[in-house]
C-alpha cells in the first residue's frame, strides 16, 4: 500500500514536471513584421493597399494549460509614427499602415496530458483598429472597433528544439462611432496564425508568426445613404523571441 | 471611559488575530542563492519617455546592456533613439531628432554578503470604497532572513545627446547670436529683420533648432542581489528576488552646441541663408545625475531603468547666475524586454 502511494506521488511529481516544461513565451516586442494589408471598398477612394507597418507589441503565450495573448500592435504602430506625422512634406509615409489591437487580448485552454500535444477553445475580446479611410494618417482619423470571438489552437512539441502553435478564430467586430467619418461599423473576419519556435541558445531562441487575416466591414461614410462595404485581407509574417518553458 | 475600553478591547482582538495569523505561518528555505544569477544581459526597450526643459519630451525605442563580470568589473551600456520628438521635423535641417548612447566601466570597491531579513509577502488585496483605495496585505512577520549580495562599485564612462531645442523658451533673445556664414554679418535673434539684418523665423514649428552634447561621467554605482525562494505551507511557493543598481553621477561636458541654422525663401527663386548660431548667455559644463534599474537576478523578464537630473547644458533666459535651471532638469524612464545570460568572465580569481 505504501509503496503504491510512493509510486503515485513519484508519478504525480514526474507529471507536474513534465508539464512544467510544455509550451513557450513568443515576444514580438521588440518584434517586426513584414507582408501586406489590402482593402477593397464599394467606395473606390476608400480602396487601398500596402506594406504592413514593421514594428509590433504582441506577446503570444502557452504555459502547461493556458493560453494567453496581447495584441497592441497598432497602438504601438502608432505611436512609433509620432515623428513621421510630424513631416512639413506630404507624401505617402503619412499614410498609416496600421492593422492591429490597440488593447485585445485572446485567453484559452489546452487540454491534453501529454508533453507534446494541448488542443482547445480560446476567447477573444478587444478593442482593434485598420485603416479604412485608405489615405488617413496615424493619429489623424484611423478607425477603431471592438472585436469579440473566438477559435481553437493546438500546441505540438516537434523535438526538443522547435514548439509549434495553430490558431483560428473568428471574430465580431462593431462601433457606431469607428472615426467621425466612419459610423454604425459592424464587420466580421477570421483568422489563421501559426507559431514555428526554435531554440538557439540556453530557454531562449527566435519565434516565426505567419499570419492570414480576413475582414468584412459595413459602415456609413460621411453621411451617405449608401452603405459602404470594404473587404480587409493581410499577411504578414512576424518575427520575435520565444522563451521555452 | 467605557468607550475608551472598547476600542481597546477591539485593537487588542485585532492585532491578536493578526499576531495568530503570522504565528501559525511556517515556510522552507527552497533557495537562498545571490551568486546564482545571469551575468549578462542584452534588454530591448520598445518604449522610453524623457520629460526635459529642452523641448518638453521625447519617446522611442532603446537598447541596453549590462556584463557582471566576475565580481570586479561591471559594463554598461544603454542607446536610446526617438521616434517621437517634440519639436523634431524630418524634414526641417534645423532640428534633431533625440538620441542618447552611453557607456561605463565600474570597478568592484566593495563585495559583501550579508544576511537581511527581507518582507516575503502572502497576499495583497485592494478594494476602492468612498473614492480611497484600501489595500490589505498579508506577509509574513518580521521577514524572512535572506543572504543580500552588496556590491559597491566606482563608475565613470561618457555619453552622446543630441535633441531638439525650443529657440523661444530656453534662450534669451537677445543673447542668441546668428551669424550669416556667407556675408558674415552677426546679429541677435532679437534684431533680426530689423537694421537691414536678416530675417530669422521661429514662429510655430520653426521655432525649435537642434543640439549636442558630449561629456564624460563619474560616480559610485550600488548594487544589490538577492534570489530567496521559499515554500510556505498554505500558501504556496513565495520569493523576493532583485538584481537592482542605483547609481549617482557627476556629469561635464566640454561639449554643448546648438546646430547651425539654415532658412528658405519661398516663392521662384528660392535662396538658402545658412547662419553659425551660439549662445552668449554662457553653458553650465557641470552636471548630475542618479537612477535605478531592476530586474530579475535570473529569470528573463521585463527590466526597468529611471533616472533623474541636470545635464549640462545652456544657462537658460532667466536662469544666468542661478544654480538651479529647470531647462536642464531630466527624468527618463525605460522599460523594456532583457535576455539573460551566463557568460564567464575572461579570467577568474582563483
Amino acid at each position: 500500500m505504501l509503496k503504491k502511494k510512493l509510486l503515485t506521488a513519484l508519478l504525480a511529481l514526474l507529471g507536474f514536471g513534465m508539464y512544467s516544461q510544455v509550451g513557450f513565451n513568443c515576444q514580438f516586442v521588440p518584434g517586426a513584421q513584414f507582408g501586406f494589408v489590402k482593402i477593397k471598398s464599394s467606395n473606390a477612394k476608400l480602396s487601398s493597399s500596402h506594406g504592413a507597418g514593421f514594428p509590433l507589441f504582441m506577446l503570444d503565450r502557452f504555459k502547461t494549460k493556458w493560453y494567453t495573448h496581447l495584441d497592441m500592435n497598432g497602438l504601438y504602430y502608432s505611436v512609433t509614427q509620432f515623428n513621421k506625422s510630424n513631416r512639413s512634406k506630404v507624401d505617402s509615409s503619412k499614410v498609416a499602415k496600421t492593422e492591429g489591437g490597440m488593447f485585445a487580448g485572446r485567453l484559452g485552454y489546452g487540454f491534453g496530458k501529454s508533453e507534446d500535444f494541448r488542443v482547445g477553445p480560446n476567447l477573444n475580446i478587444g478593442y482593434t483598429m485598420s485603416n479604412l479611410g485608405a489615405s488617413i494618417r496615424t493619429f489623424d482619423g484611423i478607425a477603431n472597433y471592438w472585436n469579440i470571438g473566438g477559435g481553437v489552437f493546438a500546441y505540438k512539441k516537434i523535438n526538443g528544439k522547435i514548439r509549434t502553435m495553430a490558431k483560428f478564430g473568428y471574430e465580431k467586430f462593431s462601433n457606431k462611432k469607428a472615426t467621425a467619418l466612419i459610423t454604425n461599423l459592424t464587420g466580421s473576419g477570421i483568422y489563421l496564425e501559426g507559431t514555428v519556435a526554435y531554440n538557439f541558445y540556453q530557454k531562449y531562441g527566435l519565434a516565426v508568426m505567419p499570419a492570414f487575416y480576413s475582414k468584412k466591414f459595413k459602415f456609413t461614410y460621411n453621411g451617405e445613404a449608401t452603405q459602404t462595404e470594404s473587404k480587409l485581407k493581410s499577411f504578414v509574417l512576424r518575427i520575435g523571441f520565444t522563451k521555452f518553458f | 471611559m467605557k468607550r475608551i475600553l472598547y476600542i481597546g478591547l477591539i485593537l487588542f482582538a485585532v492585532s491578536f488575530s493578526l499576531e495568530l495569523k503570522a504565528q501559525s505561518v511556517t515556510y522552507r528555505v527552497t533557495k537562498n542563492d545571490p551568486y546564482d544569477i545571469k551575468n549578462l544581459t542584452i534588454a530591448i526597450d520598445p518604449l522610453f519617455f524623457d520629460a526635459n526643459g529642452e523641448n518638453g519630451f521625447a519617446f522611442g525605442w532603446g537598447a541596453r546592456a549590462n556584463y557582471f563580470m566576475g565580481k570586479a568589473l561591471d559594463f554598461n551600456f544603454d542607446m536610446r533613439s526617438g521616434f517621437g520628438t517634440t519639436g523634431y521635423d524630418i524634414d526641417n535641417k534645423n532640428t534633431r531628432n533625440y538620441f542618447c548612447m552611453e557607456g561605463s566601466l565600474g570597478i568592484t570597491l566593495s563585495h559583501k554578503v550579508r544576511s537581511h531579513n527581507v518582507p516575503i509577502i502572502l497576499s495583497s488585496s485592494s478594494y476602492t470604497s468612498g473614492g480611497y483605495t484600501y489595500t490589505t496585505t498579508y506577509s509574513i512577520r518580521g521577514g524572512v532572513p535572506a543572504d543580500v549580495r552588496k556590491v559597491i562599485s566606482f563608475r565613470a564612462g561618457a555619453y552622446q545627446l543630441t535633441n531638439s531645442i525650443n529657440l523661444n523658451k530656453v534662450f534669451n533673445d537677445s543673447l542668441l547670436m546668428f551669424e550669416n556664414k556667407e556675408t558674415g554679418k552677426k546679429f541677435s535673434l532679437k534684431d533680426a529683420g530689423i537694421n537691414g539684418n536678416d530675417t530669422i523665423s521661429i514662429a510655430g514649428s520653426d521655432g525649435y533648432g537642434g543640439f549636442a552634447s558630449t561629456a564624460i561621467f563619474a560616480g559610485f554605482n550600488f548594487k544589490t542581489i538577492r534570489q530567496l525562494i521559499v515554500d510556505v505551507d498554505g500558501w504556496g511557493i513565495r520569493s523576493n528576488m532583485a538584481y537592482s543598481d542605483f547609481y549617482i553621477d557627476a556629469i561635464f561636458s566640454p561639449v554643448v552646441a546648438l546646430k547651425n541654422y539654415e532658412t528658405s525663401t519661398t516663392g521662384v527663386i528660392k535662396n538658402t541663408y545658412k547662419y553659425d548660431v551660439k549662445y552668449e548667455g554662457g553653458k553650465r559644463a557641470i552636471g548630475w545625475r542618479f537612477g535605478y534599474v531592476l530586474r530579475k537576478p535570473k529569470d528573463q523578464g521585463f527590466s526597468f531603468k529611471w533616472e533623474l537630473g541636470q545635464r549640462p547644458g545652456f544657462k537658460a533666459a532667466g536662469a544666468e547666475g542661478k544654480s538651479i535651471n529647470i531647462r536642464n532638469w531630466y527624468t527618463m524612464i525605460t522599460y523594456g524586454l532583457y535576455i539573460p545570460l551566463k557568460v564567464k568572465p575572461i579570467a577568474e580569481a582563483e
